[in-house]
């Protein structure tokens, strides 16, 4: 009785499935929009960054008032909840049920590696808007993906020139949260930051998440370094940076982050004392260039808030696609698409001009920036800006590619033991103060 | 006459079975990519919801632990396979075996205890592999997760290819399920559910209860192990959100959807638990909380799960035809008369 | 030796939390051999609820006032209108309180946000306290002071007041205490809402000296459990052991082994199952 009564249920939900896949057969794939697919969190703990990525393309659209080339816009948003296999599946579903034409996202590094691999296997034009691992413009590069964010080394490596070469720092102790893009910030920061004269980057890893920095911050030396470097953002930079406030530790180092450690979102709940924590990033939220106002103040009137790195990444994403279908004939022309768009030169760009370069990453400023205090909130003010960075820093790419790939104990914490054609480069970097 | 009627119902099984079968098995040739990668879901998933189905129905023990011995698997093929680069059929065979073999130490751990502690307690340990997976990093890469992991090449034949892979993963599934449904059906089944009505009688019986519950515990968990195998060869990464709380949580939601012990209830639940995502997140983004409300709801008014309240449904209808009523068992006085 | 002297420090804050945590759920299990899953989600709303009221009125123990009442509040509501439908049935009770940590937990993603947040506490309950050369937070110092004064004072309702025997009776042997004529539902209900008061009051804890965000719930209600147990079930005295055990070896693990440091704090747990499944300290059938 129980067992005829599955049966019935199965054969029901069989019947649905099929019933379900016809119309998808017969559904004509040909339409006259332009679909763009977006691909981010946009519910769990890291909605916020669904909701940057959202409202940063949702601004763009509607000042092309989702027109293009003579087509409407359609906009198709998926959550990714940052875990690769939904990611996958989401942007599978994007191309076989709703034939985007191009998908922009994600946040995340390891979903973006999965969305590469994908994308390799379907073809599909995708955009890194804002997932930083640099093999996916590097050794693992794919024709039809792009990047206009960055990787994780990319404003790093000035950085740590900068700080060896300015600050005159020779050894820093770096905490950092134990993956692969701060394994990345730490390897572009040790090679700069041993080419400018420094000694040493000791690096300490913890687990993912950490909510009590007690034990850590008990373990350093408090001698013997000139600075502490946070390698880490979100709820584990807020609690590292108050933790280290309140162990007083500001009167023993200074303390250094990585690209997100102050990031806006986060600095609200930081203590007052976490005034000149210096980073370095692709973004300041208070850049003065004509740009940069116009999109501030678009994004500000729309969605009532200051926008973060990745609202403009995304804001960018959606403004270079739009470019470039003005320029194809047929919007249904994937090879011209992606040719467009590898060849993006965006000089107006909100955060600064950039281009992409042959492995389609984009070539851009790097903005030195200090935590400073206006009005009782802090914020991240630019003191120096390095213009045209790319992804490989001051290297040959043939050079930098060898290279294995930044790990937890890759590079070397001692500069003496760096490889020789790592150290020996001629220097590009300008760095121009901005105030 | 009865004679009649069972032929002719036998028939009408085999027959629906006959057509159930044959659709099943042309589906890769007609149905559409996204949904033939629906189905593959669906499949591994049904066999990580059987095992915590089996486990529970048959023998009331709430296992927690099922999601990350599916994770588990996953992982060590993908640690052999992508970090080792070990060919076919070796990644495959370890990670079946490891996983077995951890089942067998957290069985130990856990078999002696009942009920909610039981639940707890395998949900601790559970958390344990997650712990791993996420804080190991030099082993696991931790949060980023291993990407790579493929299904094998062999002889010519790339189980790549979503036709194949899902030739292979049907067979698997089918067998699976008959298999278990066969443990159901045998005498060890039987002693399986005594042990979950009343574990002291039937060790006042002579019953080694927690030999059988080890025993069901360790068949509970090749399912699992296999599911975790596949999935990762499908999806191509594993990261630690595979085995998290959330998933442990949402695999226990779909178990108790189906109706618990009801191994084709699961994989109905698995179907609506897929929906029922693709379409809340087409109208909200708080499909956990819709999720949660759906769970309560479940627990409170239908713990036997769909397959539950359907047959209840069922039950009340007939019910309603018959000339002369009979008192529902729950309502009234006892029934008098033979049983 | 100061490295030292600090992890040991950091164990015992941490051993406070845990235990004002823990204490809370291994009551009601004891008591009513009901779980409660959604405990993590009340630390994490009671932290939430705290964090408001600490915005709009400047005052820390208002603040904590608010996490933890709130939350009883909470716990009272959810008691009477969900938990006392399926009572009697424990494993449907427990399976309602995981279906209420997931709507719970998502509503305050809804209110306050993905980012991580925290309670700025006044300088007057964080003075940097001088020790042997290095500074050290003295809010450390007065959450230990906390957990030890809700130590005591549940040791004084448990073994000195009527209630309390009430309460240790029914965790020997229910039927017992029906019978004898306590109304035992009364005594649930009141033991459910003391241990979501202490989890509210953790949560606000918790946000002042951590921080507060998404997924706060799931690590700590891991913790919690592992240090339910641990202890056992049921017993209080188990829960500061087990909450001290663990509390030290997460401080120390993650010092000096930080890729292993959760699977370390299982380690004890697991070790004393293996010969012992009813924990520590246990009493259960």
């Amino acid at each position: 009785m129980r067992r005829s009564i599955t049966l019935r249920l199965l054969a029901l939900a069989l019947a649905g499935l099929v019933l379900g896949g016809v119309p998808a057969l017969a559904q004509s794939s040909e339409s006259d929009t332009f679909r763009i697919g977006l691909i981010a969190p946009t519910t769990g703990p890291f909605a916020a960054f669904g909701q940057m990525q959202t409202e940063g393309s949702v601004l763009a659209l509607e000042q092309f008032n989702y027109e293009v080339n003579g087509h409407t816009v359609e906009f198709i948003i998926e959550d990714t909840r940052l875990n690769g296999e939904i990611a996958v599946d989401k942007s599978r579903k994007l191309d076989e049920e709703d034939n985007v034409h191009v998908i922009v996202g994600p946040t995340s590094g390891g979903v973006g590696l999965s969305v590469l691999d994908w994308a390799r296997d379907s073809g599909v034009p995708v955009i890194m808007s804002y997932s930083a691992p640099e093999d996916i413009t590097m050794r693992l590069a794919v024709r039809n993906v792009v990047r206009n964010s960055w990787t994780g080394a990319q404003p790093m490596d000035p950085f740590g020139y900068w700080v060896a070469t300015e600050l005159g720092y020779k050894r820093i102790y770096m905490i950092g949260e134990d993956y692969s893009y701060p394994y990345n910030q730490a390897g572009g920061f040790k090679r700069g930051f041993c080419r400018g004269g420094g000694e040493e980057v000791t690096t300490v890893w913890h687990p993912v998440p950490t909510e009590d920095y007690s034990s850590f911050i008990a373990r350093i030396p408090r001698s013997g370094y000139d600075a502490v470097l946070y390698n880490g953002a979100g709820s584990d930079a807020v609690a590292f940076v108050n933790q280290y406030i309140e162990f007083g530790m500001l009167d023993v180092y200074p303390l250094l982050g990585q690209s997100n450690t102050f990031e806006q979102g986060d600095l609200p709940a930081m203590l007052p004392e976490a005034v000149g924590g210096i980073s370095a990033m692709q973004y300041v939220e208070t850049l003065q260039t004509p740009d940069f106002q116009a999109f501030r103040d678009a994004y500000v009137e729309r969605w009532g808030r200051v926008p973060a790195a990745a609202a403009e990444h995304t804001y960018t994403a959606i403004v270079m696609i739009l470019r470039a279908v003005e320029t194809l004939e047929d919007i249904n022309d994937r090879d011209a698409l992606i040719e467009a768009l590898r060849a993006t030169d965006y000089p107006d760009a909100p955060r600064g001009g950039f281009y992409l370069d042959e492995y389609a990453n984009p070539v851009h400023n790097i903005y030195i920036r200090e935590v400073r205090e206006v009005d009782g909130q802090l914020m991240n003010f630019g003191i120096v800006r390095i213009p045209e960075v790319s992804q490989f820093g001051p290297y040959d790419p043939a050079t930098y590619m060898a290279q294995p790939i930044d790990a937890r104990d890759y590079p070397s914490d001692l500069c003496a033991e760096f490889p020789p054609e790592m150290l020996a480069v001629e220097e590009v970097y300008e760095f121009i103060p901005m105030e | 006459m009865t004679a009649d009627r069972g032929r002719r119902r036998t028939l009408l099984t085999v027959a629906l079975v006959a057509v159930v079968g044959a659709v099943l098995v042309s589906f890769p040739s007609w149905l559409p990519p996204y949904y033939l990668t629906t189905v593959i879901r669906i499949l591994f998933y049904s066999m990580l919801a059987m095992s915590l189905s089996f486990l529970a129905g048959q023998g009331g023990m709430i296992s927690l632990t099922q999601t990350g011995l599916f994770g588990l698997a996953a992982y060590v093929l993908a640690i052999l396979s992508v970090h080792y680069e070990l060919p076919f059929p070796f990644p495959l065979l370890i990670a079946l075996a490891g996983t077995l073999v951890v089942a067998l130490a957290f069985g130990l751990i856990s078999i002696r205890t009942y009920g909610t502690y039981f639940l707890i307690l395998t949900l601790a340990l559970g958390q344990i592999l997650w712990a791993i997976a996420q804080q190991w990093t030099s082993m696991t890469e931790g949060f980023d997760g291993i990407q790579g992991a493929r299904a094998p090449i062999i002889g010519g034949i790339s189980f790549q290819e979503p036709a194949n892979f899902y030739w292979v993963l049907l067979v698997v599934f089918l067998a699976c399920f008959f298999l278990l449904r066969a443990v159901v059906r045998s005498p060890f089944g039987l002693a399986l559910r005594g042990t979950r009505d009343s574990h002291v009688r039937m060790a006042a019986l002579g019953f080694s209860v927690p030999r059988i519950r080890l025993t069901a515990f360790m068949i509970a968990a090749v399912p699992a192990a296999l599911a975790g195998i596949f999935f990762v060869q499908f999806t191509g990464i594993i990261t630690p959100v595979t085995l998290d709380l959330d998933r442990t949580v949402w695999i226990l939601l779909i178990v108790i959807l189906g109706g618990v012990g009801n191994l084709g209830g699961t994989v109905i639940g698995v179907f609506i638990a897929l929906m029922f995502e693709v379409v809340v997140t087409r109208f909200t983004d708080r499909y956990l909380t819709a999720m949660g409300i759906t769970f309560l709801l479940l627990v409170l008014f239908a713990p036997n799960g769909i397959t539950g309240a359907v047959e209840g449904l069922k039950r009340r209808l007939d019910r309603s035809r018959r000339a002369t009523p009979t008192p529902a068992p729950s309502d009234g006085p006892p029934e008098r008369g033979p049983r | 030796m100061i490295t030292e002297i600090i992890l040991v420090l950091n164990g015992l804050t941490h051993a406070g939390l845990l235990f004002v945590l823990g204490s809370g759920l291994t009551l009601a299990f004891g008591l009513m051999r009901v779980v409660n899953l959604s405990h993590g989600a009340f630390y994490l709303l009671g932290g939430y609820l705290g964090l408001t009221v600490f915005r709009l009125t400047d005052n820390w123990w208002l603040a904590l006032l608010a996490g933890g009442l709130g939350i009883a509040l909470l716990g009272f509501v959810l008691e009477k209108i969900l938990l006392d439908r399926v009572r009697g049935r424990a494993l449907p009770e427990t399976l309602l309180t995981i279906a209420l940590s997931i709507i719970i937990a998502d509503v305050s993603l809804a209110i306050w946000g993905g980012f991580a947040q925290s309670i700025r506490v006044p300088a007057a309950l964080n003075p940097r306290i001088s020790l042997f050369g290095f500074t050290y937070p003295g809010f450390r110092f007065f959450i230990l002071g906390i957990a030890v004064f809700i130590g005591l004072g549940l040791w004084f309702l448990l073994q000195k007041t009527k209630v309390g025997a009430a309460v240790r009776a029914g965790v020997d042997d229910r039927e017992t205490v029906s019978a004898l004529g306590i109304d035992i539902h009364r005594i649930f209900t009141a033991v459910f809402v003391l241990s979501a008061f202490l989890a509210g009051i953790a949560g606000v804890i918790g946000a002042s000296f951590l921080s507060i965000q998404p997924g706060a719930d799931g690590q700590i209600l891991i913790l919690s459990l592992v240090v339910v147990i641990l202890g056992g079930l049921g017993s209080l005295g188990g829960a500061v052991v087990a909450a001290l055990v663990t509390g030290l070896l997460l401080s120390f693990s993650r010092a000096y082994f930080p890729e292993m440091s959760f699977f370390m704090v299982f380690g004890p747990m697991a070790l004393v199952l293996a010969f012992r499944p009813q924990g520590l300290f246990g009493k259960w059938t």
